[in-house]
């Protein structure tokens, strides 16, 4: 049966017009009213109402259009962007973290390898105080020197720094998942969008993990291994994070297909 | 504005909607609303149109989940309680009920205390 013109009808044209530009949220509010105003009537039409007073009464219990689309914009208004930003970012932030701390791991691996001074040490002509060879010297009484001290020193400091963040970044996505499971961020309206965190993220990474490994690559290419351990160790495993996002990202985009 | 004999139900719409689809189950809004009114003898006086922006509210907050019905003849939103939604129910109902004692208090000692003065 068709109801074209009737009371719905006009009060869905009316609802459209005053929804202008509100989008999905609008698109969806259509459905749905058009949806409860049709069973309505239907329902008053099954109690013995002619359509057009069915309607008529629908309509009328509905309430006036323009309370709807001004509480519909209400709800739905720009700012809703907000909330997959800050779930985004506090996933990307963690992320971040976890992959600094994974580049303490192959910090350690690469001092243990080739020795602290590869990965961590003083820049080459930087002379110590006898103090301060003393307090290097004191903290690593294997080592060969105060310079190899040093290095030893620099080296702990590498990973353990890169350690802490990562264990921080750990503890950032433990309360996200937290969060997720026990406040409104876990609802639709705080997911980011599918790939909105993996493509940055993966352009992040890459950057990053380019300019390190390259630099690291240059280090090696022209003799200067001092150190060459902590831009490579940190360049490698975010060229790795790279490409798992990357591999992320493809997965959520054919997801969504 | 929503009202039960003449009283604003404007703050109390959230804790009314969370009940009746802990209640209902998922449910689509105009079966929710009239479980709503069948479940308070008619007593509740809504304007349905508002009933719609609150669950978009508590969809936003977390509250409920929906989705797309296509197995009727129209597309319908279904809408379901969360486990948020429980708990945020549960929170709601004990302020509720706190509120209703503190007003019942008062309105006894009131009542008490004409007796007393008569």
């Amino acid at each position: 049966m068709s109801h074209d013109g009737g009371p719905v009808d006009r009060y869905l044209d009316d609802l459209f017009d005053r929804l202008a530009g509100t989008g999905t949220a609008g698109r969806r509010t259509i459905a749905e009213v058009e949806d409860h105003l049709r069973a309505a009537a239907d329902d008053g039409e099954a109690l013995g109402l002619d359509r057009m007073e069915a309607e008529r009464r629908a309509v009328v219990t509905f309430g006036p259009a323009d309370l709807m689309a001004s509480q519909v914009r209400a709800v739905h208004r720009n700012t809703a962007w907000l909330r997959p930003a800050v779930t985004g970012a506090w996933l990307a932030g963690g992320l971040g973290l976890l992959a600094v701390g994974a580049s303490g791991l192959v910090a350690e691996i690469l001092g243990r390898l080739f020795g602290a001074g590869f990965v961590a040490g003083d820049s080459p002509g930087v002379t110590y105080t006898a103090a301060r060879c003393a307090e290097y010297v004191n903290l690593f009484p294997g080592a060969g020197g105060c310079a190899q001290a040093a290095a030893m020193d620099h080296w702990g400091e590498v990973v353990q720094s890169r350690a802490a963040a990562g264990v921080l970044g750990l503890l950032v996505l433990a309360a996200l998942g937290w969060a997720r499971r026990n406040t409104p961020l876990g609802s639709e309206g705080w997911r980011p969008p599918r790939g909105a965190v993996a493509l940055p993220m993966a352009a992040l990474f890459g950057v990053a993990g380019a300019g390190l490994t390259g630099i690291g690559l240059m280090q090696v290419a022209f003799g200067d291994t001092g150190m060459v351990g902590a831009n490579l160790s940190a360049g490698g495993v975010a060229l790795v994070a790279a490409a798992a996002c990357a591999i992320a990202y493809g997965r959520q985009r054919s997801a969504r297909r | 504005m929503p009202s039960f004999l003449g009283m604003d139900l404007r703050g109390h719409l959230d804790l009314l909607l969370l009940a009746t689809l802990q209640h209902t189950g998922p449910v689509h809004g105009y079966a929710l609303i009239t479980a709503l009114r069948e479940r308070s003898n008619g007593a509740f006086d809504l304007p349905e149109g508002t009933v719609y922006p609150a669950l978009h509210r508590l969809e936003r907050d977390g509250a409920v989940a929906s989705s797309w019905d296509t197995s009727a003849a129209r597309k319908r939103r279904v809408y379901t309680l969360t486990a948020y939604g429980e708990a945020a129910l549960g929170a709601k109902r004990t302020h509720w009920e706190a509120f209703v004692e503190g007003v019942q208090s008062v309105i006894g000692q009131a009542a008490k205390t004409r007796v007393v003065l008569s």
